[in-house]
């Protein structure tokens, strides 16, 4: 059966790399679907950033990172969703502030654990060390965001045309919010070990602007959006495997090469 | 004549101040009623009281008799063409079915019968053969018409609309004036048309209603151009270019809504 696969895929942390990039992929190219729509691209890069405070705590208390990112950048999503609504700061500079705290809180944490850490590995992917087990917690995520847009799509897509019609409609556009930055927050978790922290939120907005290049059509949108996303991460990986490059890296340059070719259309 | 909206002594604000000051409005039905004022006056705010979508500190707001948010499903609702993002991947059909979605509630999707009852919408709005069009692809007055169509399919019996001579040629206006004049006979519905053009609306509304924060007339248009009252909504820098009987758009516009 192996030696039907090609080269690259005959080791098991390859295969594991493939299938785990593969969901991932899968699941960030649908939340940034609805990132592009609704402008949301800052949010994305402010609660990726605020994974790094989440691992560094992890790393603090021994605690298994991943866990502690998924809570900390749930709260931090949904806190940059209240204070943007009851203050008088623009959502943006909400989110300057939340970046740099959470960054700023990671370092001093992880100034004070005695633990070796592969920081590198946190901050710009390293899916090649991908376990069993962290592709089911990717799975297990995955499927929850999934069903999530599936059930709410009509809402999420009437919200991002127009918010007042969608308040005068009767949808629950507050719960909405809180929703969305709880589903970009648990996908930008399971894409730490992808791309890693500092490049999470390019698969959170390229698969998405790329798709919105090439069609007037938000269902086409949907799916070249997962395409482009699978694209740039089987290319990247691909890439990776025979020219020795850093996974992450090459995943996000492929993705970065297919929405300037977009461009041309 | 049934009261469809009835608001007394209201006030709303938003964080910088007062919007509105102890207005009161009332909406009868099948009437049409123009509510007139400069940028920043309160009209839009005064359209979001109504559907229920803003705040308001005092008073008291009935809509067929209810609080505003019980009577959503009753009211259709045009936002200015401008607000509409031109990029969004909807077709003109995908944007009539947004206005059943209130209706169908959560976790189901539009039936066959809401797709051909979205159809049949475009076809009276005259947009049936661009129904598979992206909607940021038309032009303004086909927009506002899409909008229109969105706006009926909840079936409301009060219909608003947040300027919508925005954006849209005179000719495309006339025609939309048109449509809305044949819409409150077939239909009986109710509208509010809020404009900061006074000329545009006049013809049309039954009411009209000069709101600059406060209500600073409300009654028969004929009456509505006294200087002093238009002194007080629009301030002292106002010019009026009144048309006489060789006024062709006026007489056109006449024509159209015998």
């Amino acid at each position: 059966m192996s030696s039907m696969l090609p080269e690259f895929l005959s080791a098991g942390f390859m295969q594991r790399a493939f299938l785990g990039g593969g969901i991932i992929s899968v699941v960030l190219a649908v939340i940034s679907f609805f990132v592009v729509l609704r402008g949301l691209s800052f949010i994305g890069v402010g609660i990726s950033h605020s994974a790094f405070g989440g691992v560094a705590l992890g790393v603090l208390l021994g605690i298994e990172p991943l866990w502690t990112a998924i809570v900390f950048c749930l709260v931090v999503g949904n806190l940059i969703v209240l204070t943007s609504r009851s203050a008088h700061f623009g959502e943006d500079t909400v989110i300057g502030i939340f970046f740099a705290l959470t960054m700023g809180m990671g370092v001093i944490m992880l100034g004070f654990s005695k633990t070796y850490v592969d920081l590198f590995g946190y901050l710009f992917g390293n899916i090649l060390a991908i376990s069993g087990g962290d592709l089911w917690v990717a799975g297990g995520v995955g499927i929850l965001v999934l069903l999530s847009c599936a059930l709410f799509m009509k809402e999420l897509l009437l919200d991002s045309f127009d918010r007042d019609i969608a308040m005068a409609s009767g949808v629950p556009v507050r719960a909405l919010d809180h929703l969305l930055a709880s589903l970009i927050a648990l996908s930008i978790v399971i894409s730490i070990k992808l791309v890693g922290i500092v490049l999470a939120s390019a698969l959170l907005v390229i698969p998405g602007a790329t798709a919105l290049k090439l069609t007037a059509k938000w269902r086409v949108m949907l799916a070249l959006s997962v395409i482009v996303a699978l694209l740039s991460t089987m290319g990247g990986l691909v890439l990776a495997y025979y020219f020795d490059l850093a996974p992450g890296a090459s995943i996000t340059v492929a993705a970065s090469l297919l929405f300037f070719l977009s461009m041309l259309k | 004549m049934n009261k469809v909206i009835e608001i007394k002594d209201m006030w709303s604000r938003y964080e910088t101040g007062w919007v509105l000051e102890a207005i009161n409005f009332d909406l009868f039905e099948k009437e049409i009623v123009a509510v007139v004022g400069p940028n920043g006056g309160g009209k839009s705010t005064l359209l979001k009281v109504i559907l229920g979508i803003k705040d308001y500190e005092k008073g008291e707001v009935k809509v067929f008799g209810k609080s505003p948010e019980r009577a959503r499903h009753d009211i259709g609702f045009l936002p200015q063409i401008a607000t509409f993002k031109r990029d969004f991947p909807v077709s003109v059909l995908d944007v009539v079915l947004m206005g059943m979605f209130g209706r169908i509630g959560l976790f189901k999707n539009p039936s066959k019968e809401d797709k051909e009852k979205a159809r049949a919408l475009l076809h009276e709005v005259g947009m049936g053969h661009l129904e598979d069009k992206p909607f940021g692809s038309l032009s303004g007055g086909q927009q506002q018409r899409v909008g229109m169509a969105r706006a009926l399919a909840s079936e409301p019996k009060l219909l608003l609309l947040d300027e919508p001579a925005t954006g849209v040629d005179i000719a495309a206006q006339e025609s939309f004036f048109r449509t809305l004049e044949n819409f409150r006979r077939e239909r009986g519905l109710s509208i509010i048309i809020v404009s900061h053009d006074i000329g545009v609306i006049m013809p049309l509304a039954d009411r009209v209603a000069w709101l600059n924060r406060v209500i600073h007339y409300y009654g028969d248009p004929r009456g509505a151009m006294e200087p002093d009252i238009l002194e007080k909504t629009f301030g002292k820098d106002m010019r009026f270019l009144v048309h006489d009987e060789e006024c062709i758009t006026c007489r056109r516009r006449e024509r159209h809504l015998l």
